[in-house]
């Protein structure tokens, strides 16, 4: 009796059947793959109804670009590509209504070669990663989007600011007081825990 | 044990952790899909789904005998999605229901 197919052999029917408009390929499309999207966009969003909101963004771009798939990637690769630019749109939405007059009150900050953070050494990779969510999540939100852009979307300053109008130094100033002020409340974090 | 912040940031998005999508959101970007489809053009009828090794509903299998019924998109009359796009905690009896995989898996 033959196995299941190879996951290229059977990722590539999935692909044809979708673009055939078989109902059940499309279900079997976002069911195999709408936890993948959902986790992407869960680490890069913290607002429930925007997730959402882009999760099927993302779905219905795929949907119709699915045509131009060449292969050159995973359908996985390919999928969190299309996530990363839905995720930068929003960030460039939460740093665009960013006042002005809040990127120039009068601080000279810039990117320091190096800030360091205490990390408990019994932490393992998910308590670690767990912390680094709520520390982030205390962070007023373009903080946060600019963190994430910069070092989860490895996005260069002069293209963040390219995409947000904004100039490259405006950027590197966000980003350093982003930093510090990340940096500042995981110490907060630290004390919280020695304290309790 | 002391990190940059660089690192710390960096390798964190590596680790990301799988949270599952909920069952309502899964529903609600199928019935957004397949509209879309429905737009470009006519969906694929229900025996070559069948043929392709796709199980079809129950419902899908009475209506697919009626004129037209083979490319039509009969959720939209089906009641399993409107509660299966409100809810994610949801029992549809019947097998093959996109909606229902949607709520089991």
């Amino acid at each position: 009796m033959p196995g299941p197919p190879p996951p290229l052999v059977a990722e590539a029917k999935l692909i044809a059947d979708v673009l055939q408009g078989d109902r059940k390929a499309i279900a079997d499309f976002i069911r195999q793959y709408s936890d993948l999207i959902f986790s992407f966009l869960c680490q890069r969003v913290d607002d429930k109804a925007a997730i959402e909101d882009l999760c099927q963004e993302v779905f219905l771009a795929a949907w119709s670009q699915l045509g131009n798939f060449q292969g050159n990637s995973s359908l996985k690769t390919w999928l969190c590509a299309i996530a990363r630019h839905k995720a930068a749109d929003h960030y460039r939405m939460q740093l665009r209504n960013l006042p002005v007059a809040e990127e120039y009150d009068g601080e000279l900050d810039s990117l320091s070669p190096a800030i360091w953070i205490d990390v408990d050494a019994g932490f393992d990779r998910v308590r670690e990663q767990q912390r680094i969510r709520e520390t982030l999540l205390q962070l007023p939100a373009e903080y946060r989007a600019v963190l994430r852009w910069r070092y989860w979307d490895e996005q260069p300053l002069e293209q963040i600011a390219h995409e947000t109008g904004r100039t490259t130094k405006s950027i590197e100033r966000l980003l350093a007081r982003a930093r510090a002020h990340f940096a500042a409340q995981w110490k907060k974090g630290d004390h919280h825990a020695k304290d309790a | 044990m002391l990190k940059t912040l660089d690192s710390l940031l960096a390798a964190a998005e590596q680790e990301s952790l799988v949270t599952s999508a909920p069952a309502a959101l899964r529903s609600r970007i199928y019935s957004a899909v397949i509209r879309e489809a429905q737009k470009r053009s006519p969906l694929r009828p229900l025996t070559a789904s069948m043929q392709s090794g796709y199980t079809i509903c129950t419902w899908e299998n009475l209506i697919r005998r009626l004129p037209g019924g083979e490319t039509k998109n009969h959720c939209t009359l089906c009641p399993a999605r409107k509660l299966a796009e409100a809810s994610d905690s949801l029992s549809i009896p019947w097998s093959g229901c996109p909606y229902r995989e949607f709520h089991c898996t």
